[in-house]
C-alpha cells in the first residue's frame, strides 16, 4: 500500500525556533515522479526538501521513505538511493572538479576502498552527462555559479540515485542551460524511472517539466495536482498576490504564465476616460495593458471566444463583447459592441484582419460616426493586405473615412490621441470649476 | 580510465620521497648537535643496534653509541612523534572547522596544559612530585579544556563548529590570564615557566615515552582514516549528511582523537607552535586539498620538520640551545610566505 509509494510525507510540521515553517503537509510521491514544487519565497519549499531528504527532522509528523520512518533509515542507505542537489554549496578547499564529483561515490564505497576503475567510468558519464567533463581538471573555487552547479549536479548523478532532489537547481544558468538541464532530468525520469522533485523557481519551466505539481503557500500546500489544475490565474493571484495572465502552451499544451503590466490606480480621477477598441486575432493585447496602465477605462468588441485578445481583455477584467469560436458576429453582439462603444469618449478600429465572420465590426462605425463619435481606425494604409473579404472591408471603411473616420498610423498614436483627449477633458473640468 | 592510475603512481613517488627524507632527517638528527658525527658512522651505529645486523655493523666507540643512541635518538623520536602529532591534529581540524586559521591550540588545549605545566613548575618546585608529575599536570590541563570547550560547543544535541571556535578562543584566553597570574607569582621558576611555554624537546626523563608514544602513532593511524569524510565535510555538513556521512559522530571523533593528541604533544614538549598550523598549509600548496594525502603526508612532513627544527635549535647558536618553538616559527614562517606568494593562483583564501 503505502509501500509502493517513494514518500509519504504524514502531517509534517517543522518549526526554527518560534517560526513555523511547515504548518502540517501530506504528500504522496510515487515513484517515477516528476514532482515540482512552486510557491513564493518563505513559503517552506526548501524546509519541504529538506524534510524529505532527512536533513531536517519534521518537529512533528512523519516522512515514510518505502513504507519506513525516513529518520530510522541510515543515512548511508539512503543516499545509495537518494542525491540532493541544494540551492548553493559551499566550498572550502580548491578541490578539482573531477576530485568534487567522485566524492558523490561515497555512499558506495566501504570505509578503506578506493574508487574502482568501475566507479571513475560512473562519474566520467554523469559529467559528461551534466556537461562538466570539460572542466575536470579546473578548481572548483575558479568556476562560476553556473559551472559549480553542473558539478553538484554531476556529483548527485555520480551517487547513482534512484531519487534525485533539487533545490532551484536552475536558478544561477542561463535559458540554454537551464534547459538543457532540465532535459537532462526529464530523461533520467522517462527512461530510467529516476524519480525528480525540484523546487523550480520559474513557473513556466515548472509547467513544461513536471508531471505533477504541488504549490506551497505559507507552510501548507495551496493546491496539488497536474500544472494545468495548479498554475492558474485564481491560484497564482491568491498566492503571488500577482495578476497573471495563464495561456496554454501552443507546442505543448502546458499552461504558461504571462505577467500582466502593472496597473495603476488612478482610474479615480477626473480625467476618468473611456476607451473602446474594436480589435481580434491579437491586434488589441498589448494596447489593452497600456491603456489600462494610464488609467483609461478599456472596453473591447466583438471578439471570439478563445481568441487571444479575448484572452487577455478577461485576463485584465475588461468589459467585453464575446462571440462564439470561430462564429460570424450575431445581430446581438453586434448590437452590444455598438452599446459599449456608445458609451466611450472614443473608439479605435485596430490593425484587425476582415473576413466575412467579423465585416461587422467595421460597419458598425457608421452609426457612431453618424451619431458625432469620435473614431479612428489604425494603419489604413495596409488594411488591403488584412482584407479576406474579397475587398468589402476596404470598402466599406474608405466609405467611413469620408464621413470623419480618422487614419493613425500606428498603435503609438493611438496613446498619443488618448493623451490629447484627456488633457482636453481636464480642460473643460477646470473650466467647469 | 587513467586517473585512479596517475593519482596511485603520484602517491606512490611521494611516499618513498617522504620515506628516503624521513631517514636522512633521523640521521642528521642523531648526528648533528655539540658533539658532531658524520650521519654515515650515525648510519653504522643504528644499524649495527638492528637484530641480525649487529657482526655487520658497529659503534666506533661506546661514547658515540651513548651519544647517539641514549641521547640523541629519543629526542628525535620525540620531535617526529610531536610534529606528527600536531600536524595531523592541525590539518584534520582545518578541515573540520573549514577554517585556514584553525591550528592545534585553537580549540584551548595548549593554554589549559600550560595551566598544568606552569602549576606543577612553580608550586611542585618542578621535581618534587618526580619528573613524570609535569607531563601528567599538562595533559590533565589539557583534557580539562578540551572538555569545557567541547561543552560549550554543543547547541541542542549538535557541536557547532563556529561556537567551537569561539568557545576555543575564549577559553584560550582564560587560560593564558591564569597563566599570566602564574608567572608574576612564579620568582625564581619564572625561567622554567616561560621556557616550557615556548617549547622543549630536552626530556625530562624518557621512561613515559614508552606509552605516550604508541599512543600518538594510534591517534595519527586513526585519524588518517577520516579522510574521505573531511573531504566531503568541505562542501558543509547538510551536503556531508546527505552524502552518507555520519556528520556529528565524525565531528566528535575527529575533535576527540586531535584533541588528545595536542594534548600529548603539548605534555611531552611544551607550546611549539606553528607545526600544527603551517605544515598541512604546506601540504596542501604542494599536493592539494585531498585529505587522504594531506593526513597523511602532514603526519610524516610534520615529523620530518620538527627534526629539522630541533636540529636548527641545538646547533644555531651551540651550545646554548634555543628553544624549538622559536625555531619552528622563525623557520616556517618565511617558507610558508614564499609558498603563498608563488602559489597563491590556485585560491586558497
Amino acid at each position: 500500500m503505502s509501500d509502493s509509494l517513494v514518500f509519504k510525507v504524514h502531517g509534517v510540521q517543522c518549526s526554527y525556533g518560534s517560526h513555523q515553517a511547515l504548518k502540517g503537509v501530506n504528500l504522496n510521491i510515487a515513484p517515477g515522479s516528476f514532482l515540482g514544487i512552486v510557491g513564493p519565497n518563505a513559503a517552506g519549499k526548501s524546509t519541504l526538501l529538506k524534510t524529505i531528504a532527512a536533513t531536517l527532522k519534521p518537529t512533528l509528523g512523519v516522512v515514510f521513505f518505502h513504507g519506513e520512518d525516513l529518520n530510522k533509515i541510515s543515512r548511508l542507505d539512503l543516499a545509495r538511493q537518494l542525491a540532493v542537489v541544494p540551492q548553493e554549496t559551499e566550498v572550502h578547499f580548491p578541490f578539482t572538479v573531477l576530485e568534487v564529483v567522485t566524492m558523490g561515490r561515497h555512499p558506495h564505497l566501504k570505509r578503506f576502498e578506493r574508487e574502482s576503475e568501475k566507479d571513475f567510468e560512473i562519474v566520467r558519464k554523469a559529467m559528461e552527462s551534466a556537461d562538466c567533463w570539460r572542466l575536470r581538471e579546473r578548481n572548483i573555487l575558479e568556476l562560476s555559479g553556473g559551472e559549480r552547479q553542473r558539478v553538484i549536479l554531476a556529483k548527485a548523478l555520480a551517487q547513482e540515485p534512484q531519487i534525485i532532489l533539487l533545490d532551484e537547481p536552475v536558478a544561477h544558468l542561463d535559458l540554454s542551460a537551464q534547459l538543457e538541464v532540465l532535459n537532462l532530468l526529464q530523461e533520467m525520469n522517462s527512461s530510467q524511472g529516476v524519480t525528480v522533485i525540484a523546487i523550480l523557481h520559474d513557473l513556466n519551466l515548472a509547467a513544461q517539466f513536471s508531471k505533477q505539481l504541488i504549490m506551497l503557500h505559507q507552510g501548507k500546500i495551496f493546491k496539488a495536482g497536474r500544472p494545468q489544475d495548479v498554475l492558474t490565474a485564481e491560484n497564482i493571484k491568491e498566492v503571488y498576490n500577482t495578476d497573471v495572465m495563464v495561456i496554454r502552451h501552443p507546442l505543448t499544451g502546458v499552461p504558461q504564465i504571462v505577467i500582466l503590466p502593472s496597473v495603476d490606480k488612478r482610474g479615480a480621477n477626473p480625467s476618468f476616460l473611456r476607451v473602446h477598441l474594436i480589435c481580434g486575432g491579437g491586434a488589441g493585447g498589448a494596447l489593452m495593458g497600456q491603456l489600462m496602465r494610464i488609467g483609461c477605462h478599456v472596453s473591447v468588441g466583438v471578439v471570439n471566444i478563445q481568441d487571444t485578445d479575448w484572452e487577455v481583455a478577461r485576463a485584465l477584467g475588461i468589459d467585453l463583447v464575446e462571440e462564439k469560436p470561430f462564429s460570424a458576429i450575431s445581430a446581438a453582439s453586434y448590437k452590444a459592441n455598438l452599446q459599449l462603444a456608445r458609451d466611450a469618449d472614443a473608439v479605435f478600429l485596430l490593425d484587425t484582419p476582415f473576413g466575412w465572420g467579423n465585416i461587422l465590426n467595421a460597419q458598425v462605425l457608421e452609426p457612431l460616426l453618424a451619431s458625432g463619435k469620435a473614431c479612428y481606425i489604425v494603419d489604413p494604409n495596409h488594411l488591403a493586405d488584412r482584407d479576406y473579404t474579397g475587398g468589402e472591408a476596404v470598402r466599406t471603411l474608405s466609405g467611413l473615412r469620408e464621413q470623419g473616420l480618422y487614419p493613425l498610423p500606428d498603435q503609438p498614436a493611438v496613446l498619443k490621441i488618448v493623451d490629447d483627449i484627456r488633457k482636453e477633458k481636464e480642460g473643460q473640468c477646470r473650466d467647469r470649476a | 580510465m587513467h586517473h585512479s592510475s596517475i593519482h596511485s603512481r603520484n602517491y606512490l613517488g611521494v611516499s618513498i620521497m617522504l620515506l628516503v627524507l624521513l631517514i636522512i632527517s633521523v640521521l642528521f638528527g642523531v648526528s648533528l648537535g655539540s658533539a658532531t658525527t658524520s650521519p654515515l658512522i650515525a648510519m653504522r651505529v643504528l644499524l649495527s643496534h638492528l637484530p641480525g645486523l649487529s657482526s655487520w655493523f658497529s659503534a666506533p666507540d661506546i661514547a658515540t653509541d651513548m651519544i647517539i643512541c641514549r641521547i640523541r635518538l629519543p629526542r628525535v623520536i620525540l620531535a617526529l612523534f610531536v610534529g606528527s602529532a600536531l600536524a595531523v591534529a592541525g590539518a584534520s581540524l582545518q578541515g573540520l572547522l573549514r577554517n585556514p586559521l584553525a591550528e592545534p591550540y585553537t580549540i584551548g588545549v595548549a593554554s589549559g596544559a600550560a595551566v598544568g605545566a606552569a602549576v606543577v613548575i612553580i608550586f611542585a618546585g618542578g621535581g618534587l612530585l618526580g619528573a613524570v608529575s609535569l607531563p601528567v599536570a599538562a595533559f590533565l590541563g589539557a583534557l580539562l579544556t578540551g572538555v569545557l570547550v567541547y561543552r560549550l560547543a554543543v547547541v541542542n544535541g549538535h557541536l557547532a563548529m563556529e561556537t567551537l571556535i569561539l568557545a576555543g578562543v575564549v577559553m584560550s584566553s582564560f587560560m593564558s590570564a591564569i597563566v599570566s597570574y602564574l608567572l608574576t607569582v612564579a620568582g625564581h621558576n619564572l625561567q622554567q615557566v616561560i621556557y616550557w611555554l615556548m617549547g622543549s624537546l630536552s626530556l625530562r626523563g624518557s621512561d613515559h615515552l614508552i606509552y605516550t608514544l604508541p599512543l600518538i602513532l594510534l591517534g595519527v593511524i586513526l585519524l588518517c582514516f577520516f579522510g574521505r569524510d573531511l573531504n566531503i565535510l568541505s562542501f558543509g555538513e547538510e551536503a556531508a549528511g546527505q552524502l552518507g556521512v555520519p556528520v556529528e559522530r565524525v565531528k566528535q571523533l575527529i575533535l576527540l582523537l586531535a584533541t588528545l593528541l595536542t594534548g600529548i604533544a603539548v605534555s611531552l614538549a611544551g607550546t611549539i607552535g606553528f607545526v600544527g598550523l603551517i605544515v598541512p598549509h604546506l601540504v596542501r600548496l604542494l599536493l592539494g586539498p585531498d585529505h587522504r594525502v594531506l593526513l597523511p603526508v602532514s603526519a610524516v612532513s610534520g615529523g620530518i620538520f620538527l627534526i629539522w627544527a630541533d636540529i636548527a635549535a641545538r646547533v644555531a647558536v651551540a651550545p646554548v640551545e634555543l628553544p624549538v618553538g622559536v625555531v619552528t616559527a622563525f623557520l616556517g614562517a618565511p617558507f610558508f610566505m614564499y609558498l603563498l606568494r608563488t602559489r597563491k593562483s590556485r585560491g586558497y583564501f
